[in-house]
């Protein structure tokens, strides 16, 4: 276990003095604070625009985070050879793996945590401001800070805000199996095939429910077919539908989660299936122990 | 006794069927096997420097891979401390210091020895105490602070032997330590290494330097193409009696040199002098007799003595 | 020089070349595009919903709310233009469809596409989407049921619609109060009679709100008995109609609604005890009778309709006493005379007597307490216990109904015995 915390703090510092890191937490940051701007676009429901931009550039860039320091983090200790001196002391490859995972997750929840911290205060601002008698715009982001950090411990804090940290929980789930997911194809494969993967994957996650919807369309089609022509409907599945639906079973439903980010935006209100924390879990820990297994047996460079 | 064995240790690379090479995607079907370590046996005993020496891609550092774990041997099996590779009560009694290393640059030289401590279970208290002491150990103390991006090639090299010797360990394994270093570097890691024996450590390295292997290996085994040529102590490998005879002539004629030619194994012209190299004593005597009696003066006579690179090359050419 | 500054100078050179030609042609570009009218159809392309899905990736939510903020800068004042109404639909599709749940964008359709451009067949399908993919969501049916009604004219449409809006839980109550118009004004009189004497009752008795917690107030109150008239004299009427046309049709000539009636042939239909209802609502409404609870006012409705024998007095003649019989809406093709209009008011001078008693003791009770407010400023706000004290000429006289005046001095308001306290099972005994 020490030695796991010490290579996840290790490979946490790795990641913080990483540039591209600072890169892609600034854009988020301007993304999140354009939400703002661009709310005052609409003529109407400017609350539901702003939660639904923000929540977007949290996720984005969160699973940005993720895919580019990620692919990078397992690979680079092989390409660079640092990984040989490692093995060579007395831990464990999966320890050290394991410890890899945690330090990039750990980089990711915290990066979250800072893009939540300004997209709090950013809401809190924008409500100080509609106030008739706000006192001046320094007074409304000092209020504004102190409002963010005080939803940021007792979320139902302020009605208002009360939706994002379930949220931005639920969105921190979603990064844990993309990031199990970074570290598996970085574990075996080069920096540009694993962000391909990984990307591909994070993709077909979150199409994982419309991949189904497809399958049903399919089967909808096949059923009336073997109903017009007295067949079985096995016989009038198309290979589409076969690859659809596994399709639909080998990916991660990473949907499940972006519902409940969608929920929260048009019901202000967040209601997760407590079996898809599980699943969650479950998928992630499965993941890790393939990327695990694989890294085993490999030979090093 | 025993501290490193191995038993018919044999590694086989198989390239990948996809490979890229040279940036283009190649798919290769036949020559996919390579041999780089075929049936090796080796026992190193406690307390000695063992040199694994041979040329590039003999397999050295196939060796020190398979014995950190690093690669899986493909057949035989290897032991160090007489447990299996991999036990992690072994692990923690070695120390090992990769062919050119690069370490996390991101870290500063301190927080980089910290860090191995760190996988080695060491408190907090003990580790600080032995970071300081490495650093002085290695001479840089000056650039703890510094991150490792900043280090030139020598002190890297330094601060990987410290890495090495994080947790005071038993048995060394030194992958090309002296690769890339002036030769005031190589002095230092040459006296390191010998203040290690000093210490009753055993020192397992490998070197295509035979120079440097030559003056602190207790024994040393030579791979050649994967396969073991000889191992034993430097005095058994090398014939300690003199070889050859370096005879230096002047005021000689060429009739007189002619006489002996046929003899000789080289003779050389240079600015009126005249080299000989001759493989016998009698032959030596007799022609310094000859040349002193014909008026010629002997400028010098310097008896050879076989050395590693000799013998390197006469063993590789042997095969 | 040295090759060095030679290729330096070299592609210096050549960016000064180029890159004014280019600026120039860049400028010319943008000329082009400002003198030329933007077509509104090349700005706004957009492809398929299914198409626009397979590339956001799953923030579908985030497109829609994006495009959704593209659209409305890009039609800005133009969505009130009929001719931009298919464009416009084609972007609130795209948008629905990523996120059906944006209730903004099906409202500004009903906007757009049906009160602006008058395109009831994308109306309905924007509508019906809204309806599938949010369930239990009053918002947008009750726009669409009042673009239904008073736009598209379909009382059936309108009332399906509120049915839908009445799936929420959390509809408030003035959704259920328009089924009366679109019942009426769809020819339901009998479904329009029971909604409007509900809501009267509701409002009366305040079980009810305006849906905003605010109390129904008077003129609130007023409407909702002008539509209960409304509803049971259109039901009174739509049980006239056929029987005067079929005798127009037979004998040529208009009959005496009054004749008919006389000889039965308005016999066995079902139609609202009306004398009965307005008493008891007018009761009900200056404190007389008990105000009933939502289960009586269920059983005060069921009751009020009956078989009757003979025509129920018209509603309106309680109103108004110029106008006594039932009022022939200008939309009847029936001729507007006095015999058609008359009210066979004679043959229920029971229940005639009964509503104009109450509007009587309505009146006696207001001097009452008028009597009553002036004994007090007198007597420094003291309560007059008795009728003795003020108002003696009450002690002995009998309320219209045959009862006795009586004074309660602690709510300060006076009551008649005559009309009893309001007993449901009282109900069937009160109807004639």
């Amino acid at each position: 276990m020490k030695e796991i915390v010490a290579i996840a703090l290790n490979t946490f510092k790795e990641a913080i003095r990483n540039r591209i890191l600072y890169f892609i937490l600034v854009f988020a940051v301007i993304l999140i604070l354009l939400s703002g701007v661009l709310s005052e676009l609409t003529y109407t429901d400017r609350g539901k625009i702003i939660l639904s931009f923000g929540f977007t550039a949290i996720n984005v860039f969160a699973a940005a985070i993720a895919v580019f320091v990620g692919v990078s983090l397992v690979y680079n200790e092989l390409e660079k050879r640092t990984i040989y001196t490692i093995v060579s002391k007395p831990i464990g490859r999966w320890q050290f793996l394991l410890g890899k995972y945690f330090g990039l997750l750990l980089t990711v929840w915290v990066n979250i945590i800072i893009m939540t911290l300004v997209f709090l205060v950013m809401i809190h601002y924008y409500i100080g401001m509609a106030a008739t008698d706000h006192g001046g715009w320094f007074t409304v982001v000092g209020k504004a800070i102190g409002r963010a950090a005080v939803t940021f411990v007792w979320w139902p804090a302020f009605k208002e805000t009360a939706v994002i940290m379930p949220v931005i929980l639920v969105t921190m789930l979603e990064m844990m199996m993309v990031t199990a997911f970074a570290v598996l194809f970085s574990s075996f494969s080069t920096p540009v095939l694993s962000m391909m993967f990984t990307v591909m994957l994070f993709v077909a996650g979150r199409l994982n429910e419309d991949i189904t919807r497809f399958c049903v369309t399919l089967y909808d089609r096949a059923l009336a077919a073997a109903l017009e022509k007295h067949t079985s409907i096995d016989a009038q599945l198309s290979p589409a539908y076969h690859f659809a639906d596994w399709a639909a079973h080998i990916t991660p439903n990473l949907g499940a989660f972006h519902k409940v980010v969608e929920q929260a935006v048009f019901e202000q209100k967040v209601t997760l299936w407590p079996w898809s924390i599980a699943y969650g879990f479950l998928y992630t820990i499965a993941v890790l122990a393939l990327a695990i297994m694989i890294f085993q047996r490999r030979n090093f460079k | 006794m025993a501290v490193i064995e191995t038993q018919g240790l044999s590694k086989v690379y198989v390239r990948d069927v996809i490979d890229t090479e040279y940036g283009r995607l190649r798919i290769r079907l036949t020559g996919r096997k390579t041999v780089a370590l075929d049936n090796l046996n080796l026992d190193v005993n406690k307390g000695e420097i063992f040199g694994l020496l041979g040329p590039n891609g003999a397999g050295k550092t196939t060796t020190i891979k398979i014995l950190m774990g690093i690669h899986f041997a493909s057949s035989g099996t290897a032991k160090i401390m007489g447990k299996p590779l991999g036990d992690r009560a072994v692990k923690s009694r070695i120390g090992f210091l990769p062919e050119n290393p690069y370490f996390y640059d991101y870290l500063k030289g301190w927080e980089f020895l910290d860090f191995y401590g760190q996988l080695y279970g060491i408190d907090k208290r003990k580790r600080r105490a032995k970071v300081e002491e490495l650093l002085a150990l290695v001479g840089l103390t000056h650039a703890a602070n510094i991150p490792l991006r900043g280090y030139s090639k020598g002190m890297n090299q330094r601060i990987g032997l410290a890495q090495a010797l994080m947790n005071d360990p038993d048995i060394v394994f030194l992958d090309e330590p002296q690769s890339g270093l002036d030769p005031l570097g190589r002095k230092e890691v040459r006296d390191l290494i010998l203040g290690l024996r000093k210490q009753g450590k055993t020192v397992f390295f490998s070197s295509h330097i035979l120079s440097d292997a030559e003056m602190i290996c207790d024994r040393v085994a030579i791979l050649f193409k994967g396969k073991l040529r000889s191992v034993g102590r430097l005095s058994e490998l090398l014939s300690s009696s003199v070889t050859e005879w370096e005879i230096v002539l002047r005021d000689v004629d060429e009739r007189f040199i002619n006489r002996w030619r046929d003899r000789l194994e080289r003779v050389v012209e240079s600015e009126g002098e005249w080299w000989l190299i001759s493989k016998s004593q009698d032959l030596t005597d007799a022609i310094i007799d000859a040349a002193t009696r014909d008026g010629g003066k002997l400028s010098a006579l310097t008896p050879r003595r076989q050395s590693l690179e000799d013998y390197f090359i006469s063993e590789v050419k042997g095969s | 020089m040295s090759e060095r500054w030679w290729t330096f100078l070299a592609a210096a050179v050549l960016f000064a070349a180029t890159i004014t030609p280019a600026v120039m042609l860049q400028d010319e570009q943008i000329y082009r595009f400002k003198v030329t009218q933007s077509q509104f159809r090349d700005t706004l392309y957009l492809p398929n919903s299914e198409y626009v899905k397979a590339v956001t990736i799953g923030y579908d939510q985030f497109t829609a709310h994006f495009l959704w903020l593209r659209m409305i800068q890009s039609f800005a004042a133009g969505w009130t233009r009929p001719e931009n109404a298919e464009q416009m639909m084609r972007y609130l599709e795209v948008i629905t469809d990523l996120d059906p749940h944006f209730t903004e964008v099906y409202r500004l359709a009903m906007m757009a596409v049906g009160e602006k451009a008058k395109r009831w067949d994308l109306l309905d399908r924007i509508g019906e989407k809204y309806f599938i993919q949010n369930p239990g969501r009053f918002l947008v049916p009750y726009e669409a049921a009042y673009n239904a009604f008073w736009l598209e004219n379909k009382p059936t449409l309108a009332k399906f619609y509120t049915n839908v809006a009445l799936y929420d839980p959390n509809a408030p109550e003035y959704i259920r109060r328009q089924m009366t118009y679109f019942s009426m004004r769809e020819g339901s009189f009998r479904v329009a009679y029971e909604y409007s004497l509900r809501n009267y009752l509701e409002a009366i008795s305040a079980t009810s709100n305006m849906g905003d917690g605010r109390r129904v107030d008077e003129t609130t109150k007023n409407l909702f008995r002008q539509n209960l008239f409304r509803a049971a004299d259109g039901w009174i009427r739509a049980i006239i109609e056929p029987v005067v046309r079929k005798y127009h049709e037979e004998h040529g000539t208009w009959p005496d609604i009054d004749q008919l009636d006389r000889e039965g042939k308005f016999a066995g239909n079902e139609l609202p005890d009306f004398g009965m209802v307005f008493a008891l609502t007018e009761g009900i409404r200056n404190n007389q009778v008990q105000k009933p609870t939502r289960e009586q006012i269920d059983q005060i409705v069921d009751a009020s309709i009956k078989k009757c024998d003979r025509l129920p007095p018209s509603p309106f003649a309680f109103l108004k006493q110029s106008m006594p019989g039932y009022v022939v809406w200008p939309d009847s093709t029936i001729p507007r005379t006095a015999s058609n209009v008359a009210d066979p008011k004679n043959k229920f001078e029971l229940i005639v007597s009964r509503g104009e008693a109450l509007i009587e003791m309505n009146r006696i009770f207001g001097f009452i307490m008028g009597e009553a407010e002036s004994y007090r400023a007198e007597n420094k706000g003291k309560m007059p216990q008795s009728f003795a004290d003020f108002a003696p000429q009450f002690a002995k006289q009998h309320d219209p109904f045959g009862g006795e005046y009586q004074w309660d001095p602690k709510t300060g308001r006076p009551h008649a015995t005559g009309l009893p306290d309001f007993n449901p099972k009282m109900v069937p005994k009160l109807l004639w």
